[in-house]
């Protein structure tokens, strides 16, 4: 009788001593893959998403057809954004492009954390002047935004892509702008060869479903003059396009997610063994 | 008295596995354990990207009071935080480093304490409000004393710690209110199974 | 004591942290302005930012990675303090000191040559790169942004 209590509870020990074993495995093993240190920025981190695009009326921006032509654009995201630390880094990841690729200065505001911690989502764009009456521009947001917590990047919510949201302007169209004119001194590459609109089409605007993710190599292609349109508040944008070093950073955070998806099977199965040796328990005492 | 020493020996001797920690059994040890990791997992699982301060206090408090009204022995609170801080270093939550084991640790303590003064009434619902805020709030001063520690800036860690604390309190509330629920439908239920 | 005393009383308690986390936040806020450990920026009659030391040490490394220098002091252009305060557009600055020290009004062009620099006590000074390094204020307590 004894010598079989003493079967059960070894059995029960090395199940026990299994599942210890697999919850330090586990882990270590999505540690090692991604190869994140703790606490360092490429640590496992939520993304950092745009939550609404909206004009003054609160009515959303993303492929809006009357925008008045000097609309403040409220930008809302699910992290702060407005940090002191980073605030000149992540305002160089504004851009508004015409529809023939042609940069225009942009003014950007924010609230302060530390002045109204309810606001440290919010970021407001307006360009500076007025835009053209019946125009199509884009708004474009580099996937290098950062949220203060130093880890979160509007990239890991957008497939490193960051985020455009086109709209239209209130009004008839100038004859004078025609297209071509700009097109053969600023346009991208991307307009160039015609395929400003058929860029794949990602939804990081978890309000919308309409907002298309261009390919950012296509913005750090465009032409330099672009940058002679820029005014203080909005350095040059090309510098904050995603380079090599962004698409490396991109691969140790996708290395982090699968490290995520890992843990998180991790956790599905310590739960049904959990589940497993409580039945088993009964089971013996039923026995 | 020598006599009764060497009872309590040789009773170890025999099952060292109703004595393995602070006078909690192995197989308590092991469910605590798995409460420690439900709390990291809940938090890879449940990336609400709501952006308020403390709402994963609704899950992470929760399930800490959960594990405490089902294993509600002294050190209960302290093995999960210890188990969920040990995960979460290793899973790289946050930006701490090794110093967010403080972090889940100080919950954990300080639930061990607050159940001894609430008499481990943890299915009543005002107890589990009280005990889930205090314990949320915890891991805020927790979390500004590793900001001080990790020199982040006094302005950023002072400026907003009313509202911080509001919100902590509320869904530090909140995962009490669901965990006491939870241990009024399952303590019954369990009562007879999970006995070491 | 009975467990309704004790809920009663952690009740109060609850009601007590939150009115106290309140109160402390308007207490350092308060006290932080008067003695410089806390800086407000205010523009249009509002507070537009809080700085202090921290904040300034670490926007001087910012400012440091970005132009690529090396040196070691943890000074920071007001410019640049002011950009990453989001404030871009102004005419005057007015800078003001602990106790009766003298109050500057600095123009954007002047601004150039000032830089902010952190003290041991927590608190940071203002000084001027154009005039020697010469201190304008030992100890900032506010500034004023006129647009």
């Amino acid at each position: 009788m004894r010598q079989r209590n003493t079967g059960q509870r070894t059995g029960l020990l090395m199940l026990m001593l299994l599942l210890s074993f697999l919850l330090v495995v586990l882990p270590l093993a999505a540690y090692g893959e991604s190869g994140d240190g703790p606490g360092d920025t490429q640590g496992v981190f939520k993304p950092l998403g745009l939550v609404s695009a909206t004009l003054d009326d609160g009515a959303s921006i993303v492929d809006t057809e009357n925008v008045p032509l000097k609309p403040k654009i409220t930008m809302h995201f699910d992290k702060n954004v407005v940090y002191l630390i980073y605030w000149e880094r992540n305002k160089r990841c504004f851009h508004l492009y015409d529809e023939n690729g042609k940069e225009l200065a942009l003014k950007l505001s924010k609230i302060d954390e530390t002045a109204d911690f309810s606001k440290r989502q919010y970021i407001w764009a307006e360009p500076v002047e007025a835009l053209s009456p019946g125009t199509g521009y884009k708004l474009y947001v580099a996937p290098d935004l950062l949220a203060k917590n130093g880890g979160s990047t509007l990239s890991m919510s957008t497939g490193n892509q960051g985020v455009t949201i086109k709209f239209k302007t209130a009004g008839e169209k100038p004859a004078i702008h025609t297209g071509s004119v700009v097109f053969t001194e600023n346009a991208p590459a991307e307009v160039a060869t015609g395929k400003e609109n058929t860029a794949p089409a990602v939804a990081p605007v978890k309000e919308q479903s309409s907002v298309a993710a261009d390919g950012a190599d296509g913005l750090a292609k465009s032409d330099p003059a672009v940058n002679e349109n820029q005014n203080n508040e909005v350095p040059p944008g090309g510098d904050m396009t995603p380079s090599e070093a962004g698409a490396a950073e991109f691969a140790a955070l996708e290395h982090g997610r699968r490290a995520q998806s890992m843990v998180a099977v991790g956790g599905g199965i310590l739960l049904v063994g959990w589940v497993a040796v409580e039945v088993l328990r009964r089971k013996r005492r039923k026995g | 008295m020598k006599d009764m020493e060497e009872e309590k020996t040789a009773a170890d001797l025999e099952n060292p596995a109703d004595n393995f920690i602070f006078h909690i059994g192995l197989a308590d040890v092991i469910r605590l354990t798995m409460f420690g990791t439900l709390i990291s997992v809940s938090r890879f699982v449940f990336q609400l990207p709501v952006g308020i301060p403390g709402h994963t206090s609704v899950y992470w408090m929760g399930l800490l009071i959960l594990g405490k009204g089902l294993i509600p022995k002294f050190g209960a609170g302290a093995i999960m935080g210890i188990v969920s801080g040990i995960l979460a270093v290793v899973f790289g939550l946050g930006k701490e480093g090794p110093l967010l084991v403080f972090k889940c640790i100080v919950p954990g303590v300080l639930l061990d304490i607050l159940a001894i003064l609430f008499l481990q009434k943890l299915e009543s619902i005002w107890v589990g409000i009280i005990i889930g805020a205090l314990i949320s709030w915890s891991k805020l001063l927790a979390s500004i004393a590793l900001g001080v520690i990790l020199d982040i800036p006094m302005v950023f860690l002072a400026m907003g710690f009313g509202y911080a604390t509001l919100l902590h309190v509320i869904f530090g509330a909140a995962g009490g209110v669901l965990a006491t629920v939870l241990i009024k439908r399952l303590k019954p239920r369990l009562a007879s199974s999970w006995q070491s | 004591m009975t467990i309704n005393k004790r809920i009663g009383i952690g009740l109060l308690l609850l009601v007590l942290v939150v009115g106290g986390a309140f109160l402390f936040e308007q207490l350092i806020k308060a006290q932080g302005s008067r003695n410089g450990k806390l800086v407000p920026v205010v523009q249009y009659d509002k507070i537009a930012v809080y700085l202090d030391a921290g904040v300034i040490r670490q926007l001087g490394e910012q400012e440091r990675e970005r132009k690529q220098s090396t040196g070691n002091s943890n000074e920071v252009s007001l410019g640049f303090v002011l950009g990453s305060a989001g404030i871009g557009d102004y005419k005057y600055i007015e800078a003001r000191g602990v106790g009766d020290s003298e109050e500057f009004k600095l123009s954007s062009r002047e601004i150039g040559s000032i830089v902010l620099s952190p003290n041991s006590n927590s608190t940071f000074a203002m000084i001027d790169k154009a005039d020697g390094n010469r201190v304008l204020l030992k100890e900032v307590t506010k500034f004023h942004v006129t647009n």
